[in-house]
């Protein structure tokens, strides 16, 4: 059963209400957020689990959005510029040694120390969109 | 209604969160191979007396702490609280990346440390936890910042008496008070040894380690080389020996007893 999304939706919660309180939001209605493709992360769980943790908050309206971005790569010895799709074999893999738990799913910026460049071997991975990012929120 | 872009902290509010509260000591030094993870398991054995103790390993590029602890094989399970502690006894849990990637090693580039680091400590559950003992990797990195962003933490450094040690330590003493993150405790491990009714001092007098001590305002705690301690790698907890009640002292004054 999936349940680190609830600490997910804890932090999202947590760091909108901040925004909110900092900013003088009385109401928030909806929040986007950015999450990594690779952290495998059940959305409805998520959902669920954030309607749950927003009752105490000022998100107590607030709908969530989850965009899902793939990242991208780029190994800095040889340059090479790569997808999700180029390491889904080592994925599916990892997968299948550490289960559900698997460590993309819980820090997916562990990923370079997880995946080697496709092309040369090298765990000198860079990498965008590696984690869960609130971007957008709509207030009354 | 209005839409904005806005760019929030999600991992490091829900760190502030949970760490909010309770007492964060850190077991640091500028400098690998004094002692700090062996002193940070003691610190959380003692704290674990007086009440719920949680120890983190920070030093996530080489982990010590399971391996002192005999844990090095299990691995962390998650609840909707977080990443649950593995228990080494009642009231002292362990937190560690090698419980997330097993023997896997660790190597990453230098942008990835901070978010994994801020990750461990955002989504452990601390339980009723009073202390939180942190194990912080050698060096002065992305650790400091990644803690001070997150939570109000007592330092502890660890030095050997060298003096090449002692002159990196000086810099994470200067960057601490400037950082008002005044240190209060140097500990000078490995000072001396005792052999029979004398004592040895393997690494000269500890002179200069006083001389730091006045000059920063730190109480300056000697620390022996005990070669029993070997013994006890895997089961530290049952330790028993004269480090155990020299860090007491620190322990007592910590938790104001």
């Amino acid at each position: 059963m999936a349940v680190h999304e609830w600490s997910l939706a804890a932090a999202i919660v947590e760091s909108v209400d901040r925004w909110a309180r900092d900013n003088n939001v009385d109401s928030v209605i909806k929040v986007v957020v950015e999450i990594p493709t690779i952290a495998m992360i059940d959305l409805e769980v998520l959902r669920d689990a954030f309607n749950m943790l927003k009752q105490e908050s000022r998100l107590v309206n607030a709908e969530l959005e989850v965009r899902q971005v793939s990242p991208r790569f780029r190994c800095r010895a040889c340059g090479y510029v790569f997808s999700e799709n180029d390491v889904n074999k080592q994925l599916k893999e990892l997968m299948g040694e550490y289960g559900e738990e698997y460590p993309l799913h819980l820090m997916p910026d562990l990923a370079p120390t997880l995946l080697k460049c496709p092309r040369c071997g090298s765990h000198d991975i860079e990498m965008l969109e590696s984690q869960i990012r609130v971007v957008e929120v709509v207030t009354k | 209604m209005r839409v904005e872009s806005i760019s929030t902290e999600p991992l490091r509010e829900l760190a502030r969160k949970r760490l909010s509260g309770k007492v964060v000591v850190a077991v640091m030094s500028g400098k690998g191979g004094v002692g700090k993870s062996t002193i940070a398991s003691l610190i959380a054995i003692l704290t674990a007396r007086y009440g719920e103790t949680t120890l983190v390993d920070l030093d996530i590029h080489g982990t010590s702490i399971p391996r002192a602890m005999g844990v090095q094989d299990r691995m962390h399970e998650v609840s909707k609280e977080g990443i649950e502690p593995i228990k080494v006894l009642d009231n002292l849990g362990v937190i560690s990346i090698r419980g997330i990637v097993g023997s896997k090693y660790v190597v990453l580039p230098g942008e990835r440390e901070g978010n994994v680091m801020e990750a461990l400590l955002a989504f452990t559950n601390y339980g009723d936890s009073r202390f939180v003992i942190i194990d912080m990797p050698p060096g002065m990195s992305d650790e400091l910042l990644v803690l001070g962003r997150v939570t109000r933490f007592t330092p502890i450094i660890v030095t050997t008496p060298s003096k090449q040690s002692l002159y990196v330590v000086e810099d994470l003493i200067r960057y601490l008070i400037d950082a008002k993150q005044q240190p209060r405790y140097l500990i000078v491990n490995m000072s001396y040894i005792q052999h029979g009714a004398s004592i040895i001092r393997p690494f000269g007098d500890v002179g200069m380690a006083y001389e730091l001590g006045k000059k920063y305002g730190l109480s300056i705690i000697e620390l022996p080389i005990d070669p029993s301690l070997e013994n006890y790698i895997g089961s530290i907890i049952n330790y028993r020996g004269e480090l155990l009640s020299k860090l007491e002292q620190i322990v007592r004054a910590i938790i104001g007893k």
